[in-house]
């Protein structure tokens, strides 16, 4: 069953996005998960394990 | 192989043989997008995908991560492969490569090539978390063992 990459709310066909490979139920989710990206960019350091 | 069958980040279900087709499958694995070596090793096998491509190497990452990390690191990172979340670790913990860090249970970075017939034909499991093959080198060594496999 799809469900939301973010909130796991079962998708509605009719209104579910497709962005960045995954399925999201709303406008709303789309943007926390472009905000996690975001955090993504912070502070790598690509030779530190951890 | 056995018949790995995880789900994709969107919950569909993900049938390794399926993905494999006829091509020569490599399997990656890594402790997850908190982890800046694993995320350098996954950048740069992204940056040789073509010549994997042309191994005829069908690439496939997997992590204990969730659905949601393993798809936003392979946003972030642009990966044009899959990322699988494998959060019981039902198939990493069939490869026994688990090791203890920090008191969690992790595994040890690892490669593993299964030829079209799904036979497992190489297999590089790192001693600890720093013990992680390059892109270049993963390259490297599909490309030794599939001309040997061609060969034979």
């Amino acid at each position: 069953m799809a469900k939301c990459i973010i909130c796991d709310k079962k998708l509605n066909e009719a209104t579910k996005i497709n962005k960045h490979d995954v399925q999201f139920c709303s406008e709303e989710c789309l943007k926390k998960y472009e905000e996690k990206l975001k955090e993504l960019n912070k502070d790598i350091n690509w030779d530190s394990c951890c | 192989m056995k018949n790995y069958i995880l789900q994709d980040n969107n919950n569909n279900e993900f049938n390794f043989s399926d993905y494999q087709e006829n091509n020569f499958l490599g399997l990656i694995i890594f402790r997850g997008a908190w982890c800046n070596l694993c995320k350098k090793q996954l950048k740069e096998i992204q940056e040789l995908l073509s010549d994997f491509t042309n191994l005829n190497v069908k690439l496939l990452a997997i992590s204990p991560d969730s659905k949601l990390k393993s798809s936003l690191l392979k946003t972030f990172l642009k990966v044009q492969f899959p990322i699988l979340s494998d959060e019981k670790m039902e198939v990493i913990n069939d490869f026994n490569i688990l090791e203890n860090f920090k008191g969690q249970q992790l595994p040890k970075p690892a490669i593993f090539l299964y030829n079209p017939d799904g036979q497992l034909i190489l297999e590089k499991i790192g001693d600890n978390y720093e013990d992680s093959l390059s892109g270049k080198n993963i390259l490297k060594e599909f490309s030794k063992v599939i001309k040997l496999a061609k060969i034979s």
